[in-house]
């Protein structure tokens, strides 16, 4: 979006509900990792206080946070047409509503103007297309099939087609390249589904509709005043039927209903007796006159005030229908906990304190060679192997070919008696075995060892790591805790140092 | 470092023990790093459990393996004046080699416990027990904080007992965690063992729990919307192709039929990515057979359709008869009645027929150099009534394998069906089966958008199968 709506208050506009679902689309093909690091990191923007957030004002952060900055959004693009329609809409249906009724206050002097024609047009017709409005504004799970069979689940009629130019201008939009070629996808699906927004839309785009019922009654009322104000004009009504004046007189009674305290706006019998048309009959002009206020009083009741009811009505349910919008459908409820879990339940770790030097780097392995069949070797066993002296001289001599000379222990406790037996290490140069267990990873405290045996027997003694794998058989070590041990030792640089395993 | 009041739980141990499994599985995050490598943890990482109103109710913290434990023992030995003095030693320790690289690792670790952590000490029991770990348990011992063990299993062969026989001796609560096995269940567990160690921990640590087991619930309703969004969406998926003047559906159906298949793919994987998500797997690699052409019959529907300002033939020919009998009956108003509503009808026909015959010309019609309408094919919904079975028991088959999946293991998920069966079919009663069968047809039958309503209801059947099917993953 370009501008930034994140500190907006109240429940989300339109257009941030298009973007919000166009949004959610895209995130569905979008790389999980990615989408959820960046909703992460937005979460943490937000911080401990989002659980406290409205899901309105969280989601609205969301999308300000995921914008792309400085280009109108899908969303915006679908709602200006909305406010154009909003505006365009009325204009055009005032002109429409100032012909209407000029057409039908068409007077030439000669034949008076058809009472029942403007009552048709302007009262009856009308009131069909209220009973429709207000069928369409009804509870979907009251009306079932009949909404469908008539085509208005869709939005067919005026409703449907602003929709349907919205929609259509964004597409065209997307097409030229305003809106992102995602943008378009996004708007198929949006036709789809509408799973967040639809309710919304609905009731916008019934208060555009009612506000152009509301200017076509303006207009032909405007029409209708200047008309009777600045011409004379003469009413008259008839039909093709047989129908007595004293039941029509009846009639219009009962259609002045709520004006009956106007009397001037109710006709008298009289009047209605004198109005019947017939062709050829003289009329008085004067008298038949006398109409126009029931006329307009007739639009006013019918047309003007039920169209400005339910305009204000369609109104009030789009704002509550904004403001109600639970946001808890599906990807949407996703979302709104993703945002809310940045801050709540087991969030993402953060470190404390000061990270340990890694491992130095791996150098390559030296180049001494096995020392041959037949040496007499020292052994250290590691930090409590399961590998007695028997064993492993039974071993050694099945793999290397070794004799083993002496066997002790050390464990990486630094102590004198460790000391000492390190520090006798110098007195011979006969290479030295190191046993361990290999499913025991190298820790630094071998590394120490080595460098102590490296200390104790000089440069260029052979110093070799024998590894024996299984937890209770000696079986050989595994390849990849043989690597693993290669790996670490490597990084000591001592070219004299080797590892072998230990299979028979 | 630590706020005093919040229950802190540092998991230490032997480098390559298992503890950042215990740590990923235990706060469900499959970023944390976990490798055969040893040492891959370098520093000291922590993880708040906040309420939904932002408190820190109680943390874990990842750390650094014990490197050179002997010597650091004997470092305390020799200094040990009398049982009392210990903990301030190890805080001595620390302070002295803190700066230096010496016992990096282990001043690390050692850090958050002496800010007041309680221990959790990870051990892996697939290997046997050795005398030299007690050097390390020692040193943990010396610290006076509350211990527990975890006996975690990262290879197959089994040493339990013989280290519970030696972890007895130094910790107060020793358990059973495989890190790489562990569902809700035994993370709860977990957590509720914690409250053993700590009477002051407690309150919060209840408090956890209740919100972990919301949030369980919470997570469950939301995947069953997921999966009722995912059937909803693929029986009523359609695709739909511009079609030329002159051009046939016939011509094109085998490539347009691939992508119908395609995009019933896409709608799964897409709820597949979105309950994995829910379920906070967000690395997670997925082995499982596609949603193939051979697994429901190929009863789809193609049909070619005029559109006018985005509405369908039928729904132009309806409108049209409305506009007409309404005009109609305005005339039957204006005769009272009197013309039997014969305008109505009248109009009604004359609407829809002109409608009908109007819409072949409406197509061909530009406004501003746009196209008001045009021919379009349209291929789906797919026929066959065991479609919506068939995704449900795939959906229900995934979500059980990743509701049960540890987020410490790092292999490929595989979503296999178990003793050849499906996932739904076998968790079902006939009575539920025809509820949700009605719902599907429901929405499969009501054309034009998805009403949110209807997959809500589906949504709510789905709740107790998944809930069901939890059960049976264990």
């Amino acid at each position: 979006m370009s501008a930034d709506t994140s500190h907006a208050r109240g429940p989300l506009t339109l257009a941030e509900l298009v973007d919000l679902e166009a949004r959610l689309l895209d995130d569905r093909d979008g790389d999980p990792a990615a989408v959820a690091e960046r909703d992460a990191r937005i979460a943490a923007e937000l911080g401990p206080g989002a659980p406290a957030l409205s899901r309105h004002a969280m989601v609205r952060r969301w999308l300000a946070a995921v914008a792309t900055p400085g280009a109108p959004s899908l969303g915006q693009r679908v709602s200006s047409v909305y406010r154009i329609a909003g505006v365009a809409l009325p204009v055009v249906t005032f002109v429409a509503g100032v012909g209407t009724a000029a057409g039908l206050l068409a007077y030439d002097g000669r034949d008076p103007v058809n009472i029942m024609a403007y009552l048709a047009v302007l009262v009856f017709l009308q009131g069909l297309l209220m009973a429709l409005t207000v069928l369409g504004m009804l509870p979907r799970a009251w009306l079932g099939g009949v909404l469908r069979l008539i085509g208005l689940d869709r939005g067919a009629g005026v409703a449907g087609l602003v929709r349907e130019l919205a929609h259509r201008s964004a597409r065209t939009l997307a097409d030229r390249g305003v809106i992102p070629a995602s943008g378009r996808a996004a708007l198929g699906n949006l036709a789809a589904w509408q799973t967040i927004y639809a309710g919304v839309e609905r009731w916008l785009l019934t208060a555009i509709t009612q506000r152009a019922a509301v200017a076509f009654n303006l207009g032909a009322l405007a029409a209708t005043v200047y008309l009777v104000t600045v011409r004379a004009l003469a009413f008259a009504w008839s039909t093709t039927l047989e129908i007595d004046p004293a039941l029509m007189t009846r009639f219009f009674h009962v259609m002045a209903t709520p004006w009956r305290w106007l009397e001037t706006a109710v006709p008298s019998g009289e009047l209605v007796a004198a109005s019947r048309y017939f062709p050829g009959r003289e009329y008085d002009p004067d008298l038949l006159g006398d109409w126009w206020p029931f006329l307009v009083a007739a639009l006013v009741a019918y047309g003007l005030v039920p169209r400005l009811v339910l305009a204000a009505y369609a109104a009030q349910r789009a704002r509550a229908a904004r403001a109600t919008l639970a946001l808890d459908h599906g990807e949407c409820a996703v979302l709104v906990d993703r945002l809310a879990r940045g801050a709540s339940l087991w969030g993402r770790g953060d470190t404390v304190g000061t990270a340990v030097a890694p491992v130095a780097p791996v150098i390559a392995a030296g180049g001494a060679a096995l020392p041959a069949t037949g040496t007499v070797v020292r052994a250290l066993r590691w930090a409590d192997a399961a590998m007695s002296q028997a064993d492993l001289e039974r071993l050694v001599g099945a793999t290397l070919g070794w004799r083993v000379a002496s066997f002790d222990d050390v464990r990486g406790n630094d102590d004198p008696d460790e000391r000492g037996r390190l520090a006798r290490l110098a007195d011979s140069d006969r290479p030295v075995l190191v046993v361990a267990e290999a499913f025991e990873p190298p820790s630094k405290s071998v590394q120490r060892l080595l460098q102590s045996v490296r200390r104790s027997v000089g440069a260029h003694v052979p110093v070799v790591i024998g590894l024996f794998g299984g937890t209770t058989d000696h079986g050989p070590p595994s390849p990849d805790d043989v690597r693993i041990w290669r790996q670490r030792v490597a990084a000591l640089g001592d070219p004299w140092l080797r590892v072998e395993a230990l299979s028979p | 470092m630590t706020e005093p009041a919040v229950p802190t739980f540092a998991v230490v141990g032997r480098v390559n023990k298992g503890k950042s499994s215990v740590v990923s599985t235990l706060v469900e995050d499959d970023g944390v790093r976990v490798d055969k490598e040893p040492g891959t943890t370098r520093v000291c990482t922590r993880f708040p459990f906040r309420a939904d109103d932002g408190r820190v109710l109680c943390a874990a913290i990842d750390t650094p393996g014990f490197e050179e434990a002997p010597r650091a023992l004997a470092w305390l030995q020799e200094r040990e004046s009398s049982a009392a003095d210990r903990p301030a030693l190890v805080a001595r320790f620390v302070a002295t080699f803190r700066s230096g690289a010496e016992f990096a690792d282990e001043c690390a670790l050692l850090t958050p416990i002496l800010d007041g952590a309680a221990i959790l000490y990870v051990v892996d029991a697939s290997l046997p027990y050795r005398r030299n770990y007690e050097a390390e348990m020692e040193i943990l011992r010396w610290t006076g904080r509350p211990r527990m063990a975890l006996v975690n299993r990262i290879g197959g062969d089994d040493h339990v007992d013989e280290w519970k026989r030696a972890l007895n001796q130094y910790f107060s609560v020793v358990r059973d965690f495989d890190a790489h096995r562990s569902g809700f269940a035994e993370r709860v567990g977990l957590l509720r063992a914690f409250r053993e160690l700590d009477d002051a921990a407690r309150p919060r640590i209840d408090e956890a729990i209740r919100a972990l087991e919301a949030d369980w619930e919470r997570r469950r309703g939301r995947a069953a919307a997921i999966v009722a969004e995912l059937i909803a969406d693929g029986v009523t998926c359609t695709v739909e192709h511009p079609l030329a003047q002159h051009d046939t559906i016939e011509r094109h159906l085998p490539v347009w039929e691939a992508d119908f298949l395609s995009a019933l793919r896409e709608r799964e994987q897409r709820a597949r990515r979105a309950i994995e998500r829910l379920y906070r797997h967000d690395r997670l690699e997925r082995h499982e057979a596609s949603l193939g052409r051979d697994s429901f019959t190929w009863d789809l529907f193609a049909q070619e359709s005029r559109r006018v300002f985005g509405l369908d033939q039928w729904q132009l020919v309806r409108a049209g008869a409305v506009a007409g009998a309404t005009i109609g009956g305005a005339i039957d108003v204006a005769t009272l009645g009197h013309s039997f509503l014969v305008g109505t009808v009248i109009g009604g026909v004359v609407g829809g027929v002109a409608s009908w015959l109007g819409t072949e010309q409406a197509v061909e019609v530009k406004v501003l150099g746009q196209s008001v309408g045009g021919r379009v094919a349209t291929i789906g919904p797919l026929g066959d009534p065991q479609f919506p079975w068939i995704l449900l028991d795939r959906a229900v088959l995934h979500f059980a394998s990743v509701v049960g999946r540890a987020h410490a293991e790092r292999d490929p998920l595989k979503v296999e069906p178990q003793d050849g069966k499906q996932g739904a079919s076998r968790l079902l009663d006939r009575t539920t089966q025809g509820a949700i069968g009605a719902a599907v047809a429901r929405i499969r039958d009501a054309g034009g958008p998805v009403a949110s309503e209807d997959v809500d209801a589906l949504a709510m059947m789905l709740g107790p199968l998944l809930e069901r099917a939890t059960e049976a993953a264990g």
